[in-house]
């Protein structure tokens, strides 16, 4: 008798329909695109905008005394391109928006909304979020349109994040946002996230001095703002307004750090993080040399107590670094030793 | 007398539960399942049901109410003409006295047809009207054809008279199988353990997958499952292809636990003068209808885990 024969399903359609059927179950409502009116659709005024020109302005032509009206102008020719295209193949990506009441909040496609209205079109594909999405999602989906494009600006993205996190605040328990927190939402580096969140921290007129010297760079932004001292603030926004690059800039800045380390090294060194200093390292130019001279001769000389030392002195070569630097920490040791002395006394 | 009439203010949300057996191969047995749950529905669970016929064969229809034979088209049949009928009723002058289930798609008011089966109503097919429907190939057409049914079933009115709507769909992927499951809340896929039926599977899967993405996650169309429909056990190929199915895990949670046999008791009620006139009225001891209760109460369950 022959062998009774057994049956199976091809393992590809095995797979098409097992794979078939996780995907409808798992993505529910994610191709869910309508054609929507373009006259229920609202610009978002609280997203960093690239356009300054707004519904209006496209249906009804810019104002003559409008006092944008040379840069809405330009705006209405650059929509111009894109509104052939729809004109010609209709739009291609559905836009983005969220329901509110009647009508719909834009999330994304300003340029497609407004070149569609240009182009004569009264609706046009969108993918509709179900509901409001919460603050903090909002802001986010706006951070991800926004950080795709080029044409955004420094203090644009700022905007963005300081919604975020205001955002953030809003909605989680925590009302503190450091750069771990932020970079967890944004999903950048913490280095990237602690360079915007010092920026846009950084008190208004900070942030104003840097917008109207144009600096355009993080890197540069985060360096100035982390300078504590308002001078030195001062200095290297003029160098950065000169076009210093950020390597300059870092140098500029480290010269100008090194002047003030005692002052700024007495401080960490009292509430620094981490293991407690034992000892402190005094950076000393060239040129202020005499000047210690001066100080370690002078101090010899008041006191009978010091008078006996100053033959040690005598013998040291003042142009010579490596004879002032263990000069000074003789001086520093015999000092400290006498003070002990006279404290037991 | 209240005839329906699709309108744009339509609401979605529903907890009226609209189950569409599905699968474009034909001969699984869909007319079989569509009638054995519309039954249960209305018999076993005392439920108000509305059964859709889309098929333009029109066997459901036949069996619930005496189609008349298309005077013109060849095996082309009508509905009779409505009991309520009133020639000189002046609200609906257009009113020809018939209504189908095609009518919705062409904008006009329909009104569903009692059966012999108390709390069971039948909206039956029209050969002529479904076969245009389902030849319309125009992109924006087709568009307003698959929407249609969902916008006729999410009437307030619909709503408010019937808890379940089950509809019987044609052997195809055309325009009419598109509007019943973009309607649908639930769908099964009923299927012979055999190598078409089971490629029909896949195809009823890829149209509701389309559908399931643009549906808002508030109202998915769930996918109750596979049912190996006329299985024999004595057939080598049935047993092997449905080990199959259930061997890949992604599958396995969706193959109806319950197999309906190919029974003659199914097809027996359907004769003319049949006493009794369904499954669920012969005595419970039939092996046929503990069959049909041991599935449609497994549906019935799914559905309210699904709702």
């Amino acid at each position: 008798m022959a062998k009774k024969k057994a049956f199976g399903i091809p393992k590809s359609l095995s797979d098409g329909i097992g794979e078939t059927i996780n995907t409808g179950n798992n993505n529910v409502g994610q191709l869910r695109y309508e054609i929507v009116s373009l006259s229920r659709i609202q610009l978002d005024n609280e997203n960093p905008r690239d356009l300054l020109i707004n519904k209006n302005d496209v249906i009804h032509g810019v104002m003559d005394n409008d006092p944008n009206y040379e840069r809405k102008k330009n705006e209405l020719e650059s929509l111009e391109t894109l509104a052939f295209s729809i004109r010609k193949a209709g739009v291609r990506n559905p836009v983005e928006l969220y329901k509110d009441n009647d009508n719909y909040i834009l999330i994304s496609g300003e340029r497609r909304v407004l070149s569609s209205l240009l182009a004569g079109k009264t609706d046009v594909p969108a993918k509709i979020l179900e509901s409001k999405p919460d603050e903090l999602q909002l802001r986010f989906l706006q951070w991800i349109e926004n950080i795709e494009r080029e044409d955004l600006t420094i203090w644009e993205r700022l905007y963005n994040i300081e919604q975020l996190i205001g955002a953030y605040k809003n909605t989680s328990e925590n009302n503190q946002i450091d750069s771990e927190i932020l970079s967890s939402i944004i999903g950048c580096s913490k280095k990237q996230s602690k360079r915007y969140l010092d920026v846009v921290l950084a008190d208004d007129a900070l942030k104003n001095a840097l917008k109207e010297a144009g600096i355009s760079d993080l890197i540069k932004l985060s360096l100035i703002v982390g300078t504590k001292d308002k001078d030195q603030q001062k200095k290297l926004i003029e160098e950065a307004a000169k076009g210093a690059s950020r390597e300059d800039l870092s140098d500029v800045a480290k010269t100008m750090s090194n002047e003030d380390k005692k002052i700024l090294s007495s401080k960490k060194g009292k509430n620094g993080a981490g293991r407690p200093r034992t000892s402190i390292a005094i950076n000393i130019p060239i040129n202020k040399i005499p000047t210690l001279q001066t100080i370690i001769e002078n101090v010899i000389s008041s006191d009978q107590t010091y008078i006996k030392h100053a033959p040690n002195f005598e013998r040291v070569d003042w142009s010579n670094a490596n004879h002032v630097k263990t000069a000074f920490e003789t001086f520093l040791d015999f000092v400290s030793l006498i003070s002990k002395d006279l404290g037991r006394n | 007398m209240v005839l329906y009439t699709v309108c744009d203010n339509t609401t979605w949300n529903t907890d009226m539960e609209i189950i569409c057996p599905v699968n474009n191969k034909g001969g699984v047995g869909k007319t079989t399942i569509t009638k054995t749950l519309c039954e249960y529905f209305s018999i076993v669970q005392k439920k108000s049901v509305l059964v859709i016929d889309l098929d333009h064969q029109c066997n459901l229809s036949n069996r619930f109410i005496s189609m008349e034979i298309h005077p013109n088209e060849r095996e082309g049949k009508l509905p009779p003409i409505h009991p309520e009928y009133d020639p000189n009723d002046l609200l609906f002058p257009e009113w020809t006295g018939r209504s189908s289930i095609a009518d919705v798609y062409f904008g006009k008011p329909v009104l569903p047809y009692q059966t012999f089966i108390e709390n069971l109503d039948i909206l039956p097919a029209n050969t002529g009207s479904l076969l245009a429907v389902e030849h319309v190939r125009k992109d924006e057409v087709a568009e307003k054809v698959h929407n249609q049914l969902a916008a006729f079933l999410n009437l307030e009115e619909v709503k408010e008279t019937y808890d379940v709507v089950v509809i019987d769909t044609p052997p195809s992927k055309g325009p009419l199988t598109t509007s019943a499951i973009r309607a649908a809340t639930q769908i099964i896929i009923p299927s012979v353990m055999e190598p078409q039926p089971i490629e029909g599977i896949y195809g009823m899967l890829q149209l509701w997958k389309q559908e399931q993405l643009r549906r808002s996650s508030e109202s998915p169309i769930h996918l109750i499952g596979i049912l190996p429909n006329m299985f024999n056990s004595q057939i080598s190929l049935h047993n092997g292809l449905l080990q199959g199915l259930k061997d890949n895990p992604m599958i396995a949670d969706f193959v109806i636990p319950h197999k309906l046999g190919r029974r003659v008791a199914f097809a027996e009620v359907d004769a003319e003068g049949a006493q009794p006139s369904s499954i669920f009225q012969l005595p419970n001891s039939n092996s046929a209808k503990t069959e049909a209760l041991l599935f449609c109460d497994y549906i019935n369950e799914r559905i309210k885990k699904n709702g």
